[in-house]
């Protein structure tokens, strides 16, 4: 009779552990697969001629708007957080001159962006996937598609543009109002004068600082609203499905934002040395 | 005319259409009739595009659409509209703009030309002064009404039904019946009505096709059907528990 060998133990434990780090990774890139297909076809149906516009203006009001006033408040509280607390710091060196063109470097670069994108992926995302998840498990997207009108042109593209322009506005109006908040702040609290304030902004904002928060906030308007819309459009079962893809894409955008964030540094800084300062 | 040609369909393991042949013909009223879970309402998303088949054609007035892309489909849907088993009325849209979306998107009506047509549209179901109240306002029977008007608002050749009179009171049943043979006659729409409700097809089938295990079991008349010596056919019509039906 032949003896069959039994497997080394070495090897079984090896393969499990192969198989513990390889199932969710081979789970996240096929997730992140899944989303880079549905930006393609977000991006082709974008692409043609004939939009929504009216709908496009619809969701300019719903996306951007309505969110303004959470902005002006976010943006008043994190430029007079940072005030003071980069006040502590510049005042041991004897520096509170440079306090405006700290605060107004940071925020134009790293944390308006960044802001912006978070509120609006907690306001707008969440929403949006809750929005088109309930209407999937209603057959209301089977029932658009069958009164012969593309579910993505007319939900997911209208919503693409409008994150995209509003999370620019609403960067512009963030970065703006925050450092208006700190120009107050510095001024009640640190006793810094306006002029001095404003004066050292242009010694360290540049046109370039400006530019690429901008495109960073392009770049996340993309992000939110891929990820919003698509877990959204492939929610399947019912309510409690709808629940789950919520917390999903509210979980993804937070940790996603970040991590681009850090990318986005990193990119932006060795493009500012390689043709800027090189 | 629509003819289903040696359709098959399967979800996974699941072999749903086994080889179903359908024929269509203009202006008639056909009944699919079936327990749950023999292919009734997959058959007829076929004809939308909302499902592929495995293998087999479907065609549409002399046109193989089987293979047709989503794109392509689009120019299917405004001859051929589905009606679903929930309402599927756009929440966000009052029960007036639910009717006007397909005249918006597709015609180039005036909006006095697209009111006209909503109210009009609405008439056929009674509705006509519930064109400004909201999708929660209305009872779930007028939402079944709404959705039945919203099918028909870009005036389709064809209808397609998918158990319009499954979980509806009695009154309310026999109103969905009678608007499905009113449009049938005023609209001279064909319709196609997946349904079990026994009752639906006495009233308004000019034709019925039964399906069992993914085949067509019977093909014929109501009064055919009801007459049936077939002890599948018998036993699903009688409605028992013991037979021959698995």
């Amino acid at each position: 009779m032949e003896k069959t060998l039994p497997k080394p133990a070495a090897d079984t434990a090896l393969e499990r552990a192969a198989a513990v780090i390889a199932r969710p990774v081979s789970g996240f890139l096929e997730e992140m697969g899944r989303l880079l297909f549905f930006l393609r076809e977000i991006a082709l149906a974008g692409w043609s001629r004939h939009q929504y516009w009216d709908v496009v203006r619809y969701q300019l009001f719903q996306v951007g708007w309505r969110s303004v006033p959470i902005a002006v408040l976010a943006g008043v509280f994190v430029g007079g957080i940072f005030a003071i607390q980069i006040h502590d710091n510049l005042y041991e060196f004897g520096a509170t001159a440079m306090l405006g063109g700290i605060s107004a470097s940071i925020t134009v670069r790293e944390v308006g962006p960044l802001m912006i994108a978070l509120l609006l992926g907690g306001r707008i995302g969440a929403f949006t996937t809750a929005e088109l998840g309930t209407m999937n498990v209603t057959d209301q997207i089977d029932a658009m598609r069958c009164l012969a009108t593309d579910p993505i042109k007319y939900l997911v593209v209208p919503r693409f543009y409008a994150l995209i322009i509003m999370s620019w506005v609403l960067t512009v109006i963030g970065i703006v109002i925050g450092v208006l908040g700190a120009s107050f702040v510095a001024w009640s609290i640190a006793h810094v004068n306006f002029y001095l304030f404003f004066s050292n902004i242009a010694a360290l904002v540049d046109l370039y600082s400006f530019i690429s928060g901008l495109v960073k906030s392009m770049v996340f308007g993309v992000f939110i609203s891929t990820v919003s819309c698509y877990y959204g459009f492939h929610t399947r079962g019912g309510a409690e499905d709808v629940g789950r893809n919520v917390n999903r894409t509210v979980v993804i955008l937070g940790i996603g934002l970040l991590c681009i964030d850090y990318v986005l540094a990193v990119l932006n800084d060795a493009l500012y040395y390689a043709f800027f300062k090189g | 005319m629509i003819v289903f040609r040696d359709l098959f369909k399967s979800f996974g393991s699941n072999q749903v259409l086994r080889g179903i042949n359908i024929t269509v013909n203009e202006g008639e009223t056909l009944f699919i009739i079936g327990s749950s879970g023999t292919g009734k309402s997959v058959t007829i998303k076929h004809l939308v595009g909302l499902l592929k088949a495995d293998s087999g054609e479907i065609w549409l007035d002399g046109e193989e659409i089987t293979h047709y892309d989503e794109r392509q489909f689009m120019h299917v849907r405004k001859k051929c509209s589905m009606v679903f088993q929930a309402p599927a009325l756009f929440d966000s849209l009052s029960v007036g703009e639910n009717v006007a979306f397909p005249l918006r998107r597709h015609t180039r009506l005036s909006e006095k030309e697209i009111r006209d047509r909503v109210i009009e549209t609405l008439s056929l179901v009674n509705l006509s002064m519930y064109a400004d109240a909201m999708p929660h306002e209305i009872s779930g029977s007028m939402a079944k009404r709404v959705s039945l008007a919203r099918s028909i608002a870009l005036r389709p050749k064809y209808v397609l039904y998918d158990e319009p009179t499954t979980g509806a009171d009695p009154i309310t049943a026999n109103t969905l019946n009678a608007l499905i043979k009113d449009f049938a006659r005023k609209l001279k729409v064909t319709s196609i009505v997946v349904s079990h409700d026994m009752e639906s097809v006495r009233q308004v089938a000019d034709r019925v096709i039964m399906l069992y295990k993914g085949k067509v079991q019977f093909d014929g008349s109501p009064q055919a059907l009801f007459s049936s010596a077939d002890p599948i056919v018998r036993q699903f019509v009688t409605g028992v528990a013991e037979g021959p039906m698995e």
